[in-house]
């Protein structure tokens, strides 16, 4: 949990980094408080390792200042602020030295004692559950147990600043699913602030406190992962979060609290709070998240409160967690919908169904210029 | 046939023996080229690393001059440090010419770019994450470098191998700065190439397998800490 009483572990301001007649990276302001995790989520090049060699003083900004710990970086505190921070790789990046040498190596960097560096990080290879490896030579380990190496060495340095670059994506599901809890539960133990950088949605939901998507060099969202999640601010946003239910929609009137959208020649009526820019004849996307819709038969009448969309099941495909059916309604529009395994009667391809969500299921987006409202 | 056997019985005999000229020339061979090779190191290490890290304007042309440098001809490297030795020349005063020094000079200034340039490939063959990696581990410059020739290590023993093979076993540099002179500046090379002029074909076959067990021994020594592994 973030701790507002003490010094921010991390803030960038005004950063651009360029390359030659483009910039890659574009933050007027990012803050990260001790305690706080931040899950950066974005495409390949968006500039995600840009922005952790900018926070790892390893890549200096064409513009703009970093500070560690409130401290302004300058080229003379440099390697003083470097050492209150310590990053993890994709890869583990171990050296070629015993794994206990390698938990001890930043330690030796800052001048620790051989005999207490290496009790440090004996302590720190008992957490992450590898201390029985630690007279062993890392080129023997299974990818799991080197990143757990990786992890402890990170660590040991007592980081008030933890950035971890795909940290759990060469590992197999197994591994994963085993470790990342205890990364997360380490960081809330040592308190220190950390950036998670990830393509993988659920690492980010589990690691981050917020989630920032990150495209094309901007912050484009930076909130709560949930709320990221359930209100994608763009339909930059929502494409990239894998929201594949954008339905495109048109404002035909606005009244009172109250908005009327067209989506095919159906429409809703949805409570205005929640979109109070749209007006008349504006484009406007849809996002209903596909967990939230349920399939019924058109007769049968939607639950109360419920809004219903007709159409006919184009395709199933099976799925972990069950089914997803995509309905099409009508003009070639497609809602999705996650059934649970056995929770329901099958559908057919080509079946007529009734697509049903609760209100505060959906989500308005207005459509940019440049963006248009369609099944991803 | 007969001249190899005859060779390798003199080699024997010459070996067992105790002849002091030929332990002589074996010392001083091995002194000077291992010299040689330890001053290269010295030098080419810091320079290969220096120029696999760092980025300025002229680099590649330096490193072309470096690997120009792999290729140079032993006795246009002998003629360039004769001409800096010679009494009139740059370094006259030091009066090193045909001393042991000489030879020294001329076989670290042949070994220098080999080692320079195998430094070099060895450092820029490492994963450049590895160098992010270190410096997020809080590793200053030095610390930097240092871990990285560390991580590098076997390809710079092959280094070290290949610098100080290219000096024990060159003739040409040798013999223009130290002039095979008996008891002072003879080596295992100069005195092959004088038996041999002097028609002692048993001796120079002698002299060769004396060299080529010599390059052995040294070899295996850096191949045994070449392959030492760690548990």
């Amino acid at each position: 949990m973030p701790r507002h009483d003490s010094p921010a572990a991390l803030s960038l301001e005004g950063i651009a980094v360029t390359v030659p007649r483009r910039t890659i990276l574009d933050i007027p302001a990012l803050t990260l408080q001790r305690g706080e995790v931040l899950a950066v989520v974005g495409p390949n090049g968006a500039g995600k390792s840009t922005l952790l060699e900018v926070a790892a003083l390893l890549r200096r900004p064409a513009h703009g200042e970093v500070f560690i710990n409130d401290q302004r970086v300058t080229r003379r505190n440099a390697l003083a602020l470097r050492r209150q921070i310590a990053m993890v790789f994709q890869a583990p990046l171990l050296l070629d030295t015993s794994v206990l040498a390698n938990a001890a190596a930043g330690l030796r960097f800052r001048g620790v004692p051989r005999s207490r560096a290496e009790a440090t990080a004996r302590e720190w290879l008992i957490r992450f559950e590898v201390d029985g490896l630690a007279r062993r030579s890392p080129r023997g380990l299974s990818g799991g147990e080197a990143k757990r190496v990786s992890l402890a060495r990170a660590f040991a340095v007592a980081p008030a600043l933890l950035l971890l670059d795909e940290p759990f994506t060469a590992l197999d599901a197994a591994s994963r699913a085993a470790i990342i809890p205890d990364a997360r539960a380490q960081l809330e133990a040592t308190g220190a602030a950390a950036i998670v950088v990830t393509h993988d949605l659920d690492e980010a939901m589990a690691l981050g406190d917020r989630l920032a998507i990150l495209v094309g060099g901007r912050i484009l969202q930076d909130a709560p992962p949930l709320e990221v999640i359930a209100r994608p601010a763009t339909l930059a946003v929502a494409r990239l979060l894998g929201i594949h239910c954008l339905l495109p929609a048109r404002v035909t009137e606005r009244r009172d609290d109250l908005l009327h959208v067209s989506v095919g020649n159906q429409s809703l009526t949805l409570p205005a709070a929640g979109a109070v820019n749209s007006r008349v004849n504006d484009s406007v996307a849809l996002v209903i998240h596909p967990g939230r819709v349920a399939l019924g038969r058109p007769p049968d009448p939607a639950p109360p409160g419920w809004h219903a969309l007709r159409g006919t099941v184009a395709r199933v495909t099976p799925t972990a967690a069950g089914m997803t059916v995509h309905v099409e309604l009508d003009r070639g529009v497609t809602i999705t919908a996650h059934v649970a395994p056995g929770c329901a009667a099958p559908f057919d391809s080509g079946s007529a169904v009734s697509a049903r969500f609760p209100a505060d299921a959906i989500h308005l987006i207005g459509v940019e210029a440049d963006g248009c409202a369609g099944n991803a | 046939m007969t001249d190899l056997w005859d060779g390798l019985r003199e080699a024997v005999r010459l070996l067992a023996g105790g002849d002091g000229d030929v332990w002589a020339i074996i010392l001083l061979s091995l002194r000077v080229s291992l010299t040689a090779t330890l001053v290269s190191l010295c030098l080419g290490v810091p320079l290969g690393a220096t120029l696999a890290l760092a980025r300025f304007r002229g680099r590649t042309a330096l490193v072309g001059v470096v690997h120009a440098g792999m290729a140079l001809p032993p006795v246009v490297a002998g003629l360039m440090v004769s001409l800096l030795l010679w009494r009139n020349g740059p370094l006259g005063d030091a009066r090193l010419l045909y001393t042991p020094w000489a030879i020294v000079i001329a076989q670290a200034v042949i070994a220098l770019p080999v080692v320079t340039g195998l430094t070099l490939a060895s450092v820029q063959a490492l994963d450049p994450r590895l160098r992010m990696q270190l410096l997020t581990l809080g590793a200053s410059r030095v610390q930097l470098v240092w871990w990285l020739l560390r991580e590098a290590r076997l390809p710079l023993l092959a280094a070290v191998i290949t610098g100080f093979g290219a000096v024990i076993s060159e003739v040409g540099a040798a013999m223009m700065v130290g002039g095979n002179i008996r008891g002072e500046t003879r080596v295992l090379t100069t005195a092959t190439v004088l038996e041999v002029g002097r028609g002692h074909f048993e001796v120079a076959i002698a002299l060769s397998m004396i060299l080529l067990l010599v390059v052995y021994t040294v070899m295996l020594l850096l191949t045994l800490l070449q392959q030492r592994r760690p548990a």
